[in-house]
Parts: structure tokens; C-alpha cells; sequence
């Protein structure tokens, strides 16, 4: 198995504090891996690590093989990163349809774009996340007027325009009626194997239906890691978890 | 589909335009109109420039008017030493008449030296340089601008207070260096733009057209420019920076090469002003002209190019029209800068947004049978 | 004349609010047969106001005594004012308009050289006239141009020896406003200084509307001057003169010698702040002639205003009118190129004496005069030439009067 996205000992030091801190994972190519960890673990700030955001302080990153530790974002994109924010991250004045137009970037250079529309497979595959997302109805529609549900959707359909190798959610469910949360994950499930996927969250249902290894972080640190079953009967993980009612 | 109307009624204005700015001299004979209509066609570039960097690529420039007034100055620069006055300082060579007074008494009558800093003006003696120098210097200087502070990822607010400090700082650049500007009363007494031996006095239709000509040609590329992947992308980056760099563009990048388009449209403005008002003047770096270009692109809608032309034209014909009673002159300036508060507050995509407004509601009356009329809402900037 | 209502008939369908709002520009033209129409062009507002307005009067008021006694070749004269709002590019603007659309066969305008410069052109290349009022610095000599001010010659010729010699007074600084007659001015004076044994310890310069003074009298004071040669302008002049009483400077001591501070000014800033102080001017409002007493007093009267003061560049600007009626009733018709060849030579009793154009150079024989200004705001007359005399617009590379750079043919270049 292929890693595709390999975390060595990476943190990050903010004047004392530690908001990760000397984490280490392995996703594989094709995984579908789920972040778990109380509010404050430094999920997100890994996934801001990973992505660019967040200079980091120690360790490495590195994607297939490649060092992208402190890229800046839009390298580490082209290099096949896709996030998804907790707070859907949209062109917010565009129709739907150019939001998805603009995530085709696999030529992101300006002089290369002075043209006038796209290829037929950049098409085709706009189309095919049309489909893939149910937002037929609302092409037309200004990406600031749709539901908080759709603006999910969309901004799950951009990424896989983007064609990244390696998907990154942040609470891809966070404000989801039961109907969408399940929408959601069904398209979730029908990237992997095709995409990598790591997923921040916190709807135990959703992580129940979704995951297949978990990683716990914990203050920053890895607390545990493995299947759900072994995570869940974890005892460091419950402990971890106490005055919060265990994990539900 | 309401997208057909809207390209349509968008056509429709393109072409309207297109047709009244060059069918205008059948209409006006007087050529004295007819150079003001210029130099308001030329103002419609600016709300053009304006609309590409403030409602295009979200960059705020309060300082649009230092393009404006590099612009100028280069082509005057050139058409002042094609002024007759030039030679008769006493040089065979050509030496603009403000060095001589400006020279200490003994100083050779010659470009090189007449004054601290002359030999600048020599290589304007030949009409293309000045013409090149025009665009290229806005064109330089918005790159070096651009590449600090969209590396540095200067955004919003500290982008207009930057642009509006250096127009600021141009203008008293130029004033001071009296000795090679004429500090504030500006390059006067210009010669004629001339092309194959043609002489192009300001008040000539020709003349005319060479505005209206090119307004039309910077309108249509503009337009054509905005409609590329790069003018959609540009307009992602105006919505969401970050999001835009996590789809893997360099936003920086985008930033730049627009706001270096906007320069070098007004630049070319610039230009053009000065070949129909035979004028520069350090007035073109005042706050209150930048500043006035952002009410125009206001007014006509900031994210429409052609409205923000429309406004540009709109407000300066008003204004020219009202000063000629002074009792409107001063309420004008009261008029407005209600006009722009309101507008803002109320109507923030200016006259173009109306115009849309109006044209949805045409369009859901006749289609009240078609249930994609409740979805279909105003389509985004063109 | 009615070709230009037609265009503003088709303007107006082109532009209906522009119609609908100024409906003005319709009445606008005239008609050749019944009167003359004349441009009047100086700046009603801004920081020049405070001069160019009572230039504009003393034009208005000449153009109504002129037709009250008939008119012009029996037509009257209709003055159209307009406004150069103390901004160069206004005053082109306005120049344009004047020459091309309205299309007056002579402009009565213009105070500073700088918006005489701006609107240069337009007269030139348009083959108009402009009847220029203003004392300025020379180095000009333009057809298109009647120049009734002062030249250096003609200001200054007369008053630098007189500083140095009469007042005793040898060490200049050199103070003036940042523009081409200042700068020039003190090039002319540099040179007289030189000539006449004395020496030039500073030569500074301020903005134009510039009031604030405190640094340079503070230079003033240290310098080691004896004397103030200054060419400050406009509403400058008031800020300079307190500031200079303010520092404690006196004029008994260290006078300032001015050649543009006028009573408009001095009523302005108050005489206790000018007492004592000089300016050269071929009029002052004291010269005590029966021809002038009646000038002051028809001109309070016109501007309803009993104190009003009359100076050099206004008084120019009413007898220019009356050689420009001369002119065009020599020449028979009121065309730019009759005008140029009508005012050649023309001769008249204005309130500061008689005054001709000379035919070579379209300037005006002026007589010289040095006066102090007093409490009670008002020049004495201490140094008169007995005669006016001729205008040498380029005195300062060696123009003598029977070797003039600017005649007839046009300038002579090679000369300077």
C-alpha cells in the first residue's frame, strides 16, 4: 500500500503552546481515515498544517513520497490537496456553476487561462459532479443564496472537480439535517478508494458509518489509533473523553 | 432561459453604446462639444480600469489617478518638445520653455543640462517614446506596487490607504520638481499629436474618433478578458482568496496581472485625455479625482464595465452641464456625495444592477408559467 | 452665428437633461449685426479672487462707460465672463470655450503668468487676442498677445538702483511665490543687483496660496540681509507681512521691497502691517491727478463699494478696453488680425498718464513710479520718471531701444 499523505512528528509551537505536538500518522493511498479528539485536540490545526495554512514549528510532511512541509496553499493544492472547511468556503457571489468551473485549476497559471471556455473532459466531469451532488436544480443559482446544506454539497463537489488526491474535511456534517448528514456520507463512500480521505468529526452516527481506522488526538498528541470497534472500547480514549459522557 | 435574456440585454447595451459613441459626430457638429464628449469618453475608460480592479478583482484603488497622471505626463512630455515654443528658447535643439525660466542665468540652453535633471526629457524628443512610455511606465510601476503588496498579501483597506498615499506622494513629486514638470501649473502649450504627417488638432472629428475608437476597442477587450477563465478565476479570488489558493492558484499572481491591466487602461487614458485637452497638470494626482473615479464606478455599477463607463459618462456630462449655473455648483458637489451614500447603502451594484433589477422582473412577468422563474435570480457581473 | 443654435439644438436631443437643465446655453449666441461680444476671463473665485475680481470690474466697468457714450463702431459691446476659478487648466478651459464657441474676436484676461501661459496657446493657434492687464516678467512676444503691464524694465530697472542707491541698501533676499514670474523676476533682479554693486544673499521660494511663513522670515532675520526683494502673490502676501511684523521685523530697518504687494492687499492685511514698506508700480491709487481722483471715484461707485481700492493691474485693465475700441474704430471691424493691426500705435490718457502700444512689441510705454505705503494704506509717491517709457519685454539679455528682440517680424531668438 502506497502512503499517500505521511505526518512525521509534525507541531506546531504558538509562544509556549502546543497545539500539535509531535504527531505522527500514515494515511494510505485510498483510506478513508477519521480524526477523532475532544474540542481543543488540534484537529483542525492539523489539517491546517497539512494544507498550508499554519507555518509548522517541527516535523514533516510529506505527500506520495514528496516533502510539502510549509508549502505555500496553492502549491500543496496543486500537489493534489483538497480541503473542505467546517464553514462552507465558496465564491460566494458566482452561480454554482462557475464555482465548479473555477475549481477545474489543474491549469492554474493566468497567461494559460486568457481563453475562453473549457475542454470537453473538463465539461464532462463538471457534469459528472452535477450528478454526483444533486445540484442539477441550482446551477444558475448565486452560491450566497443556496442552503447551508447545499453549500456543503458544493463545496464537496468543488473538491472533486479539483480531482485532489488527498480530500480533507473539516466536519463535512457540521449543521446537517439527519437526511443530508446521511446524503453526505453516501458520497463520502463512493470517493474512497479513488480519492484519500480523512475526515475531522464529531457525529458519532456519521463516524460509525463512514470509518474504517480512526485516529484519536488528544491535546494535541496522538492519543490512539485503529479500527472504530477498538477505539471505541478504548479505555485512554474514554478517559479522554470523561465529563463529555464517553463518545457518542 | 433568463441567462439568454440577460446576454441579450447585455448585448443589446454593448451595442447601443458602441453605436451612439461613433455615430455621435453625425448628431453634434459643433467641435467644441464634441471634444468635451471626449474627454468624458476618456473619464468612461477610467470607470473601465476602475470596474476591472475594484468590482473584478476586488482591489480597492483610491489612487487610479497616478496611472492617469503618469500616463499624461509621458505623452505631454513628447508633445511639449513638438511645441513650437520649444525651439524658439534659443537652441536648435528643442528645450520646453518653462526650463529656460527655471534655469540659472549661464546655463547652456540644451536638454542635457539646462536644469538638475533635464537630460530625462530627451529621449520624448521622439513622439513614439512618449506615446510608449504612456502605458509602460503605469505598466512598470503597478508591477512593482502589485508584486509588494499582493506577495505580501496586503488586502482591503491597507490597499486603498497604500494607493491612496502614493498618489498622494506622486503629486508632490511632481510639483516639486519644477525644473523638469513646471510644478503645479503643469505641461501647457503642447504640440499636436502627429501620425504619418497628420497634424490631430483637438478640435477635429478625427480626433475624436481616435477616442471614441479607442474606448470602444479597450470596452470589447476588457469585456472579452473578464469573460476568459482567468477573468472568472480573477472574480474567485475577489470572493475568497483562501479558497481560491486551496484550489491551487497563486492568487498573488491574478491580482497582479489585473491590476497592472487597470494601470495600463489608465495610462492609456491618461494618454488620450492629453491629446484632447492639450493639457497636464499635477491636478490629475489630486485625492479628490481618484476618489471621484470610485463614485463613477459606484454610480454605474462597479461590477459592470460598461456601466461603470455609462456612470463615468453620466456624472461628468451632469457636472459640466450643472457648473454652467452657479447656484447648482455648489449643491453639486453636496448632490453627489449623497448620491454615493445612498448608492452604496442601497444600491450597491450601481445603475448596472438596476438595469438588471428591472430587466429579472420583465423577464418573471412573462415567464410567471416557468417554475425555474423563482430560482433563476440575477446572474453575476459581466 | 445660427449655425451654432442648430448644433445646440442637436445637442440637446442627444443630451435631454443637459437641455432641460441649463436652458442658458441656448441664449448664449449673438447675433454679428446688433453688438460685439468680448471675452472677460479671470479667476472670480479661488486664492487669486482677491485680485482678479476688481480686474474683471475695472474691464466691466470701462465695457459700460464705452457703450453708455455709444458703443464700439455703434454696436455695443456684450461681455461674457467667465471664470478661471484660480487653476491654469480653468482658465484654458475657459479660454477654448471663449475663442471657439462662443467666438469672441478679443479676451480681456488673465493676472498671473501662469494662467496666461495655459491659455497662450489657444490664442495662438486660433488667431484670437488676448489683451493681458497684468505686469508680468517679460520674455514674451507673442502676436496674439497686447501686453498692457509692466515689464521688468519697467519695474525694475528703475527700482533696484533706487534701492541701492537712495535707500542704501545692499544685501538682497530674494522671497517669491513658486511659479515662471517670480522665478523670472528675480532672474532680472539677480542681474540689475549685480550691475548696480550689490549682492543676492537668498533667492527662496513658497507654494503659491502658501501661508505659512514662520520658517522663512525666520530665515529672513538670519540671512544678514539689509533689504526684501519680494514677488509673493495672492493671498500669500497678507500671511508674509504679518508673519514679518510678528517676528518683529520693521521696515525702517529691513524693509520689504515689493513688486506686487498693491492696495489690494495692503487693505487686506491692514496697513500697520505694510507701513513703511515699498512697491514699483507705474500706478498707484495716490497719484493725485484730477484723471485719476475721478477714476477712484466712478469706479467705488460701479462696485458700490466707498472704500474700494484701485492698483496697477486694474487700472490697466480699464484702459486697455479703451485702446482696444480705439483699435477696432481704426481698423473698421472687430476681427482678431484688424485688432493686431489697429492697436499698433494706439494712444490714450489713462488715470496714471498717457499710454501707447508700442507697435513693434504689442507692449505699453508706462512711466515708472516707486512709492511707500503708509498707515493709512495708501502709497506716497517718492520716485517718478517724468515720462513713460518704452517696453523692453527682454531687458534682461541686453534689449536696448534701438536693439529690440521682439518687433514686428516676431522674435528674434538667435539673441538669446
Amino acid at each position: 500500500m502506497k502512503a499517500a499523505l505521511t505526518i512525521d512528528a509534525l507541531e506546531v509551537n504558538f509562544g509556549g503552546f502546543k497545539a500539535v505536538d509531535r504527531m505522527t500518522t500514515v494515511i494510505d493511498d485510498g483510506e478513508l481515515r477519521v480524526i477523532l479528539g475532544p474540542n481543543g485536540a488540534g484537529k483542525t490545526t492539523l489539517m491546517d498544517l497539512v494544507s498550508g495554512k499554519t507555518a509548522s514549528t517541527g516535523g514533516k510532511v510529506h505527500l506520495y513520497g514528496r516533502e510539502i512541509t510549509n508549502w505555500p496553499e496553492h502549491l500543496i493544492a496543486r500537489e493534489g490537496v483538497g480541503r473542505k472547511f467546517q464553514i462552507p468556503s465558496i465564491f460566494r457571489d458566482l452561480t454554482v456553476l462557475q464555482n465548479l468551473e473555477v475549481a477545474v485549476s489543474q491549469e492554474p497559471r493566468v497567461f494559460r487561462n486568457l481563453r475562453l471556455g473549457m475542454a470537453a473532459a473538463d465539461r464532462k466531469r463538471i457534469d459528472e459532479v452535477i450528478d454526483l451532488t444533486g445540484l442539477e436544480p441550482v446551477l444558475e443559482t448565486i452560491a450566497g443564496d443556496l442552503s447551508h446544506g447545499q453549500m456543503q454539497w458544493l463545496e464537496l463537489g468543488m473538491l472533486i472537480t479539483q480531482q485532489s488526491r488527498v480530500i480533507l474535511l473539516d466536519e463535512p456534517t457540521a449543521g446537517m439535517t439527519q437526511g443530508e448528514t446521511s446524503k453526505t456520507a453516501d458520497i463520502i463512500l463512493r470517493l474512497k478508494g479513488s480519492h484519500t480521505i480523512i475526515v475531522v468529526e464529531h457525529d458519532m452516527a456519521f463516524v460509525r458509518k463512514i470509518a474504517e481506522k480512526v485516529t484519536v488526538m488528544h491535546m494535541g498528541k496522538l492519543l490512539a489509533e485503529g479500527p472504530i470497534k477498538a477505539i471505541e472500547a478504548d479505555p485512554a480514549v474514554r478517559e479522554a473523553y470523561l465529563g463529555t459522557g464517553g463518545l457518542h | 432561459m433568463s441567462n439568454k435574456a440577460f446576454l441579450l440585454g447585455d448585448r443589446a447595451v454593448y451595442i447601443a453604446f458602441i453605436v451612439i459613441v461613433l455615430g455621435l459626430p453625425l448628431l453634434i457638429s459643433d467641435v467644441f462639444w464634441l471634444n468635451r464628449v471626449a474627454r468624458y469618453l476618456v473619464f468612461g475608460m477610467l470607470g473601465i480600469a476602475m470596474a476591472l480592479s475594484w468590482g473584478y478583482a476586488g482591489i480597492l484603488n483610491l489612487g487610479q489617478g497616478l496611472f492617469f497622471g503618469i500616463g499624461a505626463y509621458m505623452v505631454a512630455m513628447s508633445l511639449k518638445l513638438q511645441s513650437w515654443t520649444s525651439l524658439q528658447q534659443g537652441s536648435d535643439t528643442p528645450v520646453p520653455d518653462f526650463m529656460l525660466w527655471n534655469a540659472q542665468p549661464g546655463a547652456p540652453t540644451d536638454l542635457c543640462c539646462i536644469v538638475p535633471g533635464s537630460w530625462l526629457w530627451i529621449p520624448f524628443q521622439a513622439q513614439w517614446f512618449g506615446i510608449f512610455m504612456a502605458i509602460a511606465l503605469p505598466v512598470i510601476v503597478a508591477l512593482i506596487i502589485g508584486v509588494t503588496i499582493f506577495r505580501l498579501r496586503v488586502s482591503g483597506v491597507y490597499v486603498a490607504i497604500i494607493t491612496l498615499a502614493l498618489v498622494l506622494l506622486t503629486r508632490l513629486i511632481f510639483i516639486d520638481a519644477q525644473p523638469i514638470t513646471n510644478g503645479f501649473n503643469g505641461l501647457t502649450d503642447l504640440g499636436w499629436l502627429t501620425i504619418g504627417g497628420v497634424e490631430f488638432d483637438p478640435l477635429m472629428i478625427e480626433t475624436y474618433y481616435i477616442v471614441a475608437v479607442s474606448v470602444c476597442i479597450v470596452l470589447l477587450l476588457t469585456r472579452w478578458l473578464v469573460s476568459t477563465r482567468a477573468g472568472l478565476i480573477l472574480q474567485s479570488t475577489r470572493d475568497d482568496a483562501n479558497r481560491a489558493r486551496y484550489l491551487g492558484y497563486d492568487v498573488a499572481s491574478y491580482q497582479i496581472f489585473f491590476f497592472t491591466v487597470s494601470a495600463a487602461i489608465a495610462g492609456f487614458a491618461g494618454l488620450l485625455f492629453v491629446i484632447v485637452s492639450e493639457f497636464a497638470t499635477p491636478t490629475y494626482f489630486d485625492i479628490a479625482f481618484s476618489i471621484s473615479m470610485v463614485v463613477w464606478a459606484a454610480v454605474g455599477g462597479r461590477s459592470s464595465l460598461i456601466g461603470a463607463a455609462i456612470g463615468a459618462i453620466l456624472i461628468n456630462t451632469i457636472e459640466a452641464t450643472v457648473s454652467e449655473s452657479e447656484m447648482f455648483q455648489q449643491a453639486w458637489r453636496l448632490i453627489i456625495g449623497v448620491l454615493f451614500v445612498l448608492i452604496v447603502l442601497y444600491m450597491p451594484r450601481g445603475l448596472a444592477g438596476l438595469a438588471r433589477d428591472i430587466l429579472t422582473r420583465l423577464v418573471s412577468l412573462g415567464r410567471t408559467k416557468n417554475p425555474d422563474a423563482a430560482n433563476a435570480s440575477r446572474n453575476p457581473a459581466e | 452665428m445660427t449655425q451654432n443654435r442648430r448644433s445646440f439644438l442637436k445637442t440637446s436631443v442627444a443630451f435631454g437633461a443637459t437641455s432641460a437643465i441649463a436652458p442658458g446655453l441656448w441664449t448664449r449666441a449673438a447675433r454679428a449685426d446688433e453688438k460685439i461680444d468680448v471675452g472677460v476671463l479671470f479667476s472670480l473665485t479661488g486664492g487669486l479672487s482677491i485680485v482678479e475680481r476688481s480686474l474683471a470690474d475695472a474691464t466691466l466697468m470701462a465695457i459700460a462707460e464705452i457703450n453708455e457714450a455709444g458703443g464700439v463702431l455703434g454696436k455695443m459691446i456684450n461681455p461674457i465672463v467667465e471664470d478661471g476659478a484660480s487653476d491654469t487648466r480653468t482658465f484654458n478651459e475657459r479660454a477654448t470655450k471663449l475663442v471657439v464657441s462662443d467666438r469672441v474676436p478679443t479676451v480681456f484676461g488673465c493676472y498671473t503668468s501662469a494662467s496666461r501661459k495655459a491659455v497662450l496657446p489657444v490664442f495662438e493657434r486660433r488667431n484670437n487676442m488676448l489683451f493681458y492687464p497684468t505686469y508680468y516678467e517679460g520674455f514674451e512676444c507673442s502676436k496674439n498677445v497686447v501686453y498692457t503691464g509692466a515689464v521688468p524694465n519697467q519695474q525694475l530697472s528703475n527700482y533696484i538702483p533706487w534701492i541701492i542707491n537712495t535707500l542704501g541698501k545692499k544685501k538682497f533676499f530674494i522671497v517669491g511665490s513658486n511659479y515662471i514670474y517670480p522665478r523670472e523676476m528675480a532672474k532680472v533682479s539677480k542681474i540689475l543687483i549685480e550691475q548696480n554693486g550689490g549682492e543676492w544673499v537668498a533667492d527662496e521660494y513658497l507654494e503659491l496660496g502658501h501661508s505659512e511663513w514662520g520658517a522663512m522670515v525666520s530665515r529672513i532675520r538670519s540671512s544678514g540681509c539689509d533689504v526684501v526683494l519680494s514677488n509673493v502673490v495672492g493671498d500669500s502676501v497678507i500671511a508674509f507681512y504679518r508673519e514679518f511684523r510678528n517676528q518683529g521685523l520693521t521696515h525702517d530697518v529691513l524693509p520689504i521691497c515689493a513688486t506686487v504687494t498693491s492696495e489690494i492687499e495692503i487693505a487686506a492685511m491692514g496697513p500697520e502691517a505694510a507701513a513703511g514698506s515699498y512697491t514699483s508700480f507705474p500706478y498707484f491709487q495716490a497719484i493725485d491727478t484730477e484723471a485719476n481722483n475721478a477714476f477712484i471715484e466712478r469706479y467705488r461707485s460701479f462696485v458700490n463699494d466707498p472704500t474700494a481700492v484701485t492698483q496697477h493691474a486694474m487700472e490697466c485693465s480699464y484702459f486697455q478696453v479703451y485702446l482696444w475700441k480705439q483699435a477696432v474704430e481704426a481698423a473698421g471691424e472687430a476681427t482678431p488680425d484688424a485688432i493686431r493691426e489697429g492697436i499698433k500705435g494706439q494712444t490714450f490718457d489713462a488715470p496714471n498718464g498717457r499710454v501707447t502700444i508700442d507697435p513693434e512689441n504689442l507692449h505699453c510705454y508706462l512711466t515708472p513710479r516707486i512709492a511707500r505705503w503708509g498707515a493709512d494704506g495708501q502709497g506716497e509717491i517718492i520716485d517718478e520718471y517724468p515720462e513713460p517709457i518704452r517696453p523692453l519685454p527682454y531687458v534682461a539679455y541686453g534689449e536696448a531701444e534701438d536693439d529690440l528682440f521682439c518687433t514686428g517680424a516676431g522674435l528674434d531668438s538667435s539673441r538669446l
